[in-house]
């Protein structure tokens, strides 16, 4: 039995089949646009070879455009992965300088931030999603922006009861009686401490930053052609349905699959660094 | 010898929504240079909150005033934040009880000496790391330099103090108030973490308050001794005075309560009635009146001030120290 924080990641169930389905997807999305030097957003005019079956020639089928759809699956990845984790590292860094800042001062300050939280909290964040992408030029950097600005009320919050719990502690107290400044404190002795319950939950978040980046994308507000992520890839897939439901089901399949096991990871992430508090 | 401390008419209290809570009520004392200079009492009595309103690191809820505050001939009431930033840990060390809970447990040892003695200390990252290993050396830690680099969980606790001392003592504070710092260890470690203490206290002519519930820690430690019930002090003198003569019936309560080590010796525990009041209801008159086994009538009243009883610097504050 491996011991120490390993060990309590690999027994928290389905932790190692997350990890393997994970590292299958972003190995995929890292080397495979390398591997497969086929251009997946060229056209290929052989007419013959739209809307094919999953098959040997095909994998996961091919599109209306007798484009390659594993490769554009895999290209897809990429962006995916990519907007979801760039979304949550916004977030997080939002989330922890305002959760830092109304834990550490409290008072009014924190009463303001927090009322501020629980407003956008309110809000219904797909329609101003919609609204603001709609406005602004839609590519990846105001998708990843618009992610990450919205997102990341739950980290602060989580971020502020951490800080607040720990800014009672002993060490931050005697930290403070050596002089050191406040600035130091918060962000070399408390933050520091806060990170296990918010590294965790930041990951979860990329799960649904990728989500919502899928819906952004669905609903064509999100990744612009010729670049295409996962959801870009079903909004694709809309008018084929009926004659071509791999176009839907391998894209949805790989966002399903991609998120499950980002939450199974998450899990013994948690197991791993809390279980021993 | 030079005053170091000068405290008069200390009060502290922590408000509440519905509470007042009075935790130090006009406390005075001072610390001359070099002395060291004991707290005792019982648990809430208000000992580790007249050296938290010292420094001024009392919890948000915390209010602290006093007549005269006055640090090395600095008023301590008027300081900037930032003077006080300055004074905290090169002027005014703290050292707390429970040594692991006071060091921050996902940082190493290393790095936290070197933050003290980098950005407090103005020294360089190489001149820090060698000071640091020199530190952990002198406080008796084996294999300084490649200690550095664990964490706190790694040691014991015993080690843990004296890395805490260590820590303290980098910025070579002219005042140490050390908070219970031997209550959380062993019998046997608790002797030779005091001892080291005591040690440098001497080497870096060092003045000390130290805080103890601890007689015995009091007794061998102390230059003076001051008696703290309720938020006052009621008592202070030399280790003499305090334990061969005491004036004050907590004070006689305290030292009668203190086991002997002789098993043939029957020994009559006389605790103290009942348990320490809560500070929202304070007693009227003398505040010790309704665990005094000398109570008399007018002790419900009269509030007696600290006097001269016997020996000169010795005081008390009960009506009828000098009495007997």
């Amino acid at each position: 039995m491996i011991s120490g924080r390993v060990g309590l990641f690999f027994r928290t169930p389905g932790a190692w089949f997350g990890v393997l389905v994970l590292g299958l997807i972003v190995g995929l999305a890292t080397v495979g646009p390398l591997v497969f030097s086929v251009d997946p957003h060229g056209f290929n005019l052989t007419v013959s070879q739209d809307l094919q079956a999953p098959g040997t020639a095909f994998w996961f089928g091919s599109d209306d455009l007798g484009r390659d759809l594993f490769l554009r699956c895999v290209h897809a990845a990429r962006i995916s992965l990519m907007v979801g984790s760039a979304a949550m590292l916004v977030a997080l860094l939002i989330g922890c300088g305002i959760g830092l800042l109304s834990g550490y001062v409290g008072g009014w300050v924190d009463g303001i931030l927090m009322r501020f939280v629980d407003v956008l909290m309110g809000l219904p964040m797909l329609m101003v999603l919609l609204i603001v992408q709609a406005i602004f030029k839609p590519g990846m950097e105001s998708v990843i922006l618009i992610i990450g600005v919205s997102g990341w009320m739950g980290i602060a919050r989580l971020v502020r009861a951490e800080t607040m719990s720990l800014r009672e502690r002993n060490f931050v107290l005697v930290a403070r009686a050596r002089g050191l400044s406040e600035w130091r404190v918060a962000l070399h002795h408390i933050l520091p401490n806060a990170m296990r319950p918010v590294l965790v939950s930041a990951f979860l978040g990329i799960g649904h930053a990728i989500l919502t980046e899928s819906v952004l994308s669905f609903l064509g507000l999100g990744i612009q052609p010729p670049n295409v992520s996962w959801g870009g890839l079903l909004n694709n897939s809309l008018s084929f349905i009926r004659e071509a439901p791999w176009m839907t089901l391998f894209p949805g399949g790989l966002i399903a699959l991609t998120i499950f096991s980002l939450q199974l990871v998450g899990d013994g992430l948690r197991n791993s660094l809390e279980g021993d508090r | 010898m030079g005053t170091v401390l000068q405290v008069a008419g200390l009060r502290t209290h922590f408000q509440s929504a519905e509470h007042r809570i009075t935790a130090v009520d006009g406390v005075s004392f001072e610390i001359a240079q070099n002395e060291v200079l004991g707290l005792v009492g019982e648990s809430g009595s208000g000992k580790s909150i007249t050296a938290l309103s010292i420094l001024k690191l009392l919890p948000s809820n915390g209010v602290s005033s006093a007549d005269v505050m006055q640090f090395q001939g600095d008023s301590l009431l008027t300081a900037s934040p930032q003077r006080l930033r300055e004074i905290r840990g090169k002027e005014i060390g703290l050292i707390f009880q429970n040594p692991l809970a006071a060091l921050n447990p996902v940082l190493t040892v290393g790095e936290q000496l070197l933050e003290t003695l980098t950005l407090r200390g103005g020294l360089s990252k190489r001149e820090a790391k060698e000071k640091a290993i020199a530190l952990l050396d002198q406080v008796n830690i084996p294999d300084a330099a490649r200690r550095l680099g664990d964490y706190p969980h790694q040691f014991s606790l015993g080690m843990c103090q004296r890395i805490v001392i260590a820590l303290t003592l980098s910025l070579t504070p002219k005042l140490l108030i050390a908070d219970e710092p031997t209550a959380s260890l062993d019998v046997t470690v608790q002797a030779q973490v005091m001892a080291l203490l005591k040690d440098l206290q001497r080497q870096h002519q060092m003045s000390m308050l130290l805080i103890s519930h601890d007689l015995g820690v009091i007794a061998q430690n102390c230059d003076r001794v001051m008696v703290m019930y309720l938020g006052r002090i009621v008592e202070i003198g030399t280790p003499e005075d305090i334990f061969l003569t005491p004036k004050h019936p907590y004070t006689q309560a305290l030292i009668r309560a203190i086991p002997a080590t002789d098993p043939r010796q029957k020994q009559v525990f006389d605790a103290l009635k009942g348990e320490i009041p809560s500070p929202l209801a304070i007693p009227s008159g003398c505040r010790f009146h309704t665990r005094c086994p000398m109570a008399e009538p007018r002790c419900r009243q009269e509030d007696p001030a600290l006097r001269a009883c016997g020996k000169a610097g010795h005081l008390a504050a009960c009506v009828l120290a000098g009495g007997f």
